[in-house]
C-alpha cells in the first residue's frame, strides 16, 4: 500500500518535470501551454478570492445530493424487486431501457422541461446513479446464500428484519462497488452538466468555472480547474471508498 | 443424562417426497413413519443420496412434504420456527458481518421476541455470553467469523443454535466441514452438552463413529428410494470410548447393516 503511494509521488514527479521543461523549452506558445508555476499561480489566486472554493462547494454539494437521492431510491427499488416478480419484471425492464443511455444524450430534453440550473443537473446525477446502482444491489441480493433464507426462516425474521439484519449487510460489497460504480458515472456526469447548463449568479460548479476559462483564453486556470478535479476524484477513490471497505466489508472478511 | 419421556413426541407419519430431475421423477423419501421421544438423541445415518437431509428440512419446516405429517405433541406442524432450529454445515451460517457475541445475540433477541419477553440489552449481552461460554470460546466474543477456524466458527454456530432455546435441536452434518482431530472434540462437546440439558437433537450424519459416539438411537437409511432400513438403539455409557470393544461392536454391525 505505502509502495503504491511511493510510486506515484515518484511518478508525478516526474512527469511534472516532463511538463516544465516542455514549457521552458518554447516548444510551445506558453498561451497554451503555460508552465505549472503558473498553473499554480492561478490555482492560488482562485482558492485565495474564493471563487474556485464556491464553485467546488456547489459542485460537492449537488453530487453529494444527487448520491444520497439515487442510492435511497436505488435501495427502495432493489428491495421491491427482491420481494416482488412483478415489480422485478419493471424495474429489470427500465433499468435494461435506461442503463446504457448515456446522461448527456439526455441533456438537451432536461433543459426544454427543466430548464438548467441545479434541478437540471441533479436529474442528469441522479440517471447516471440510479441504474447502476440498482443493478448492483439487485445482483447482490439475488446472490446472498440460500442458507441466509432459510436461517431467517428458522428464527422467524419478519420482512424487514430480514432486509436489515441480514439482506443488505449480505450483499454490502456489491452495494459499495456499485457506489464506486456510481461515484465515477457521477462525477462525470456532473462536469459535463456543469458546462452545459451553465451559471446561475455565477454559481455553475467546477464544470462551469473551466468552461468559463476557456472563454477568456486563460489556461492557467483551465489547468488548476482540471487539477482539483483530478484531486477530488483521487482522494474519493483512494481515501473516502478505501475508508469504508475498510471499516465494512474487509473488517468483515468479506473482501481479501 | 437427559429425560427421556417414553411417550412420543415427535411423530412423522407417511412422509414422501419426490423430485423432478432431467431423468424424471427421483423418489427422495418413500413412507417415512418415525417416532421421536422427548429429549433423546437420534441420529439418521445413511448414504449420501438417502434423502436424510431432506427429511431433516422438511422436519425443520424448510420444504413441504408431498404426502404425510409432522405432529408434535399431537398437534400438525406446517411451518419452521424457533422450536426447531437448524445447526448447517456451512460455516456461512455465521454472519460475516457480525462479531461471534452479536451473532448468538441475534438468536437470544429472536428468541426473545418469540417468546414475548422483554430484554435489556445488558441481559441480552449475558445470555449470550453464557451460550459462548458453553462452547468454551467466552474469550473471542469480540472476533468475526473469518477470524475463527473451521472448528471454531461451528462452536458459535452451535452457541446461537442453543441461544435460541428452541425444545428442538436439527443438525445436517455439522462436522463434516472439520479436520478429524477437530470433529472428534465437538463430538465430546456436543455429547457432554447433551447430558447438561434438556434438548430433543436429531442429528444427520453419514459418517457410523460419529453417529455411535452421539445418539441413543440411530435411524438407518438407504437410497433410492430414501427408506428407513432399521432402527437401532445405542446404549452405551457415556462417557464413550472410541476404542472400546462394544463402540466397534456396534460400528462393524451398523456398517453391514448399510452394506446389505
Amino acid at each position: 500500500m505505502e509502495n503504491k503511494y511511493r510510486q506515484r509521488l515518484v511518478w508525478v514527479t516526474v512527469l511534472a518535470l516532463f511538463w516544465q521543461l516542455t514549457a521552458w523549452s518554447g516548444l510551445f506558445s506558453d498561451l497554451i501551454f503555460p508552465g505549472l508555476d503558473q498553473i499554480f499561480l492561478a490555482l492560488l489566486k482562485s482558492l485565495k478570492d474564493g471563487t474556485l472554493v464556491k464553485q467546488i462547494a456547489f459542485s460537492l454539494s449537488i453530487i453529494i445530493q444527487g448520491l444520497i437521492i439515487a442510492a435511497a431510491a436505488a435501495l427502495i427499488l432493489a428491495l421491491t424487486a427482491y420481494f416482488s416478480k412483478y415489480a422485478d419484471g419493471l424495474i429489470d425492464t427500465l433499468t435494461a431501457l435506461a442503463h446504457p443511455l448515456p446522461g448527456i444524450a439526455l441533456m438537451p430534453l432536461i433543459l426544454i422541461w427543466f430548464g438548467s440550473g441545479k434541478t437540471a443537473i441533479l436529474i442528469v446525477i441522479i440517471h447516471s446513479v440510479l441504474w447502476p446502482l440498482i443493478l448492483n444491489l439487485s445482483t447482490g441480493f439475488n446472490s446472498i446464500p440460500d442458507i441466509y433464507t432459510l436461517i431467517a426462516k428458522n428464527y422467524r425474521l419478519n420482512k424487514l428484519e430480514f432486509m436489515f439484519k441480514i439482506l443488505i449487510p449480505a450483499s454490502f460489497p456489491y452495494f459499495i462497488s456499485g457506489l464506486k460504480i456510481a461515484w465515477a458515472r457521477s462525477w462525470r456526469a456532473l462536469i459535463s452538466a456543469e458546462m452545459l447548463f451553465g451559471a446561475i449568479n455565477s454559481l455553475g460548479g467546477l464544470g462551469w468555472y473551466i468552461f468559463q476559462k476557456r472563454v477568456f483564453f486563460d489556461l492557467p486556470g483551465v489547468f488548476a480547474g482540471i487539477i482539483v478535479i483530478i484531486f477530488i476524484g483521487v482522494t474519493v477513490e483512494d481515501f473516502i471508498f478505501k475508508k469504508l471497505e475498510t471499516n465494512t466489508v474487509r473488517k468483515w472478511g468479506m473482501l481479501k | 443424562m437427559g429425560h427421556v419421556k417414553m411417550s412420543s413426541y415427535l411423530e412423522l407419519k407417511n412422509i414422501a417426497k419426490s423430485f423432478n430431475t432431467e431423468k424424471g421423477k427421483k423418489i427422495a423419501l418413500k413412507d417415512i413413519n418415525l417416532q421421536i421421544k422427548k429429549n433423546e438423541f437420534l441420529t439418521i445415518l445413511g448414504p449420501s443420496g438417502c434423502g436424510k437431509s431432506t427429511l431433516l428440512k422438511i422436519i425443520a419446516g424448510f420444504i413441504k412434504s408431498e404426502k404425510g405429517k409432522l405432529l408434535k405433541n399431537e398437534q400438525l406442524i406446517e411451518d419452521s420456527g424457533l422450536d426447531r432450529i437448524m445447526l448447517f454445515q456451512e460455516f456461512e451460517q455465521l454472519f460475516s458481518w457480525q462479531t461471534v457475541i452479536d451473532n448468538i445475540s441475534f438468536a437470544v433477541k429472536a428468541s426473545a421476541k418469540n417468546k414475548n419477553i422483554k430484554l435489556t440489552k445488558r441481559q441480552i449481552k449475558e445470555k449470550s455470553l453464557k451460550y459462548l461460554n458453553e462452547v468454551k470460546l467466552k474469550s473471542y466474543q469480540d472476533y468475526y467469523p473469518h477470524q475463527l477456524s473451521g472448528g471454531m466458527k461451528q462452536r458459535v454456530a452451535l452457541a446461537r443454535t442453543l441461544a435460541a432455546e428452541g425444545e428442538i435441536m436439527l443438525m445436517d452434518e455439522p462436522f463434516g466441514s472439520v479436520d478429524s482431530q477437530t470433529r472428534q472434540e465437538l463430538q465430546q462437546l456436543l455429547a457432554q452438552l447433551w447430558q447438561e440439558e434438556d434438548k430433543t437433537i436429531i442429528f444427520v450424519t453419514h459418517d457410523i463413529r460419529e453417529a455411535v459416539f452421539l445418539s441413543e438411537r440411530i435411524v438407518l437409511m438407504k437410497n433410492e428410494p430414501g427408506e428407513i432400513i432399521e432402527l437401532v438403539d445405542n446404549k452405551l455409557p457415556h462417557p464413550r470410548k472410541r476404542s472400546s470393544r462394544e463402540f466397534n461392536q456396534l460400528f462393524e454391525q451398523l456398517q453391514t447393516r448399510l452394506q446389505n
